[in-house]
């Protein structure tokens, strides 16, 4: 089965201080990996850096294609636009990546799909940014620290979008919370 | 397009309902325009001056605007959702757009007040439109550039105007020369190369902008 993503000896430092190094991994349709490790341990870091989001200082990770495209990604403390609305971030995002439309009620959005970005909660804006992560159906979903701002009926959006991810795509999760990814065939601790 | 035009709809939106810019721009050349019609009033005001008074309003206009487009999104956390949606190219000309627009709405009701509140007369109205579009195309350009590579420092505000002054001298020089010129002083063989000089450097910087803002927006 073919990769839809691979890393090899990610490595990231700041200063004279390695965060992780000599990180490897391969995941294919169906994987579910979940990334664990103390607080500072660098979670959030190789989240971003598998998502392309920052440039690591050793190792290469690849995916086929656009990575706008082949990877999803949601995090906690990423932001939303301040002034515009689900429905309209979710346009934004499909005019920019070509994707269709979404139910917003697969995410628990509808009640306040007209609210601008400063009056949602963390949990709705976390529902937001799962809503775009998964909008263009990307071979990998990267979630950073998902489940942290979310009530029960936001975990249960959560292990809904793992499980049909993981029919068609692999699922990479960062989390120090015990009870997400228990479902995962894959565990990386960060900390070992 | 539609990537850009995915960008310039946020931009409107999100200028719109923030008017804390838009205000501000407006705030501030109203201002300009109203003083220089006060400290000139019942004085003819001479073409130089003139045209430096207006493109001083024009360039704190651009300067307040453009870079801050670049700037907030990092201060207010959205960068990382911006790179996972669009590609630098269409970042920057949408920005870029949205920009031009709102300097060109600028220029047009700076110039109508201008006209009105003060004694000064339009001598070549043909020279002052090409100077003002090559000033706005060229400011936005050049805030643009300096706003995109200041964006992802870690002191984005001091670099992005350490950045634009020697982006902005030329300018200030081509646009100055056109614009007094077509208010009565100067010679025009030199006032319309500086125009057209103005128009070329803003086209320039704008079709040239995404690979340096590209450079910069991949961490």
């Amino acid at each position: 089965m073919a990769n839809l993503i691979e890393a090899e000896n990610l490595g990231k430092r700041y200063g004279s201080r390695w965060l992780f190094r000599r990180v490897s991994l391969s995941l294919t349709a169906g994987d579910f990996l979940v990334i664990r490790g103390a607080n500072g341990s660098g979670k959030s870091t190789l989240a971003r850096g598998l998502a392309h989001l920052i440039e690591l200082t050793e190792g290469q990770v690849r995916v086929e294609g656009d990575p706008r495209l082949a990877i999803g990604y949601a995090a906690l403390d990423m932001a939303v636009y301040p002034h515009l609305t689900p429905v309209e971030h979710l346009e934004m995002a499909a005019e920019l990546r070509g994707a269709g439309s979404v139910d917003l009620d697969r995410f628990g959005l509808e009640s306040c799909r007209n609210t601008w970005g400063q009056g949602l909660s963390t949990g709705q804006r976390m529902r937001l940014k799962i809503a775009m992560a998964v909008q263009v159906n990307p071979p990998v979903l990267i979630l950073d620290e998902p489940g942290a701002s979310l009530d029960d009926a936001g975990r249960a959006v959560v292990e809904e979008v793992v499980r049909t991810q993981r029919q068609s795509g692999c699922v990479v999760v960062a989390t120090n919370d015990p009870r997400e990814g228990v479902e995962a065939n894959l565990e990386f601790r960060l900390d070992d | 397009m539609t990537e850009v035009l995915a960008v310039l709809r946020k931009e409107a939106r999100v200028d719109v309902r923030d008017l804390g810019s838009l205000l501000t721009v407006a705030l501030f050349s109203g201002v300009t325009i109203f003083a220089i019609s006060v400290a000139s009033f019942n004085q003819q005001l001479k073409g130089g001056i003139a045209a430096g008074l207006l493109w001083v309003a024009l360039l704190f206009a651009a300067v307040i605007g453009q870079p801050r487009r670049f700037l907030t999104e990092e201060d207010q956390g959205t960068s990382d959702l911006l790179r996972l949606l669009a590609r630098p190219h269409a970042i920057f000309w949408g920005k870029c757009l949205m920009g031009i627009l709102e300097m060109a709405v600028t220029a047009l009701a700076m110039t109508l007040f201008f006209f009105l509140l003060t004694s000064a007369t339009l001598k070549d109205p043909g020279l002052y439109a090409l100077g003002l579009t090559g000033s706005v195309l060229a400011l936005v350009g050049a805030t643009s550039i300096s706003g995109a590579l200041a964006s992802s420092a870690r002191n984005r505000s001091t670099l992005a105007a350490a950045v634009a002054l020697p982006l902005l001298v030329p300018i200030i020089f081509f646009g100055i020369a056109s614009l007094r010129t077509s208010l009565g002083e100067g010679l025009p063989e030199n006032a319309w190369p500086a125009a057209w000089g103005l128009l070329g450097y803003g086209i320039a910087s704008i079709i040239t902008g995404p690979w340096i803002f590209s450079a910069v927006w991949r961490r």
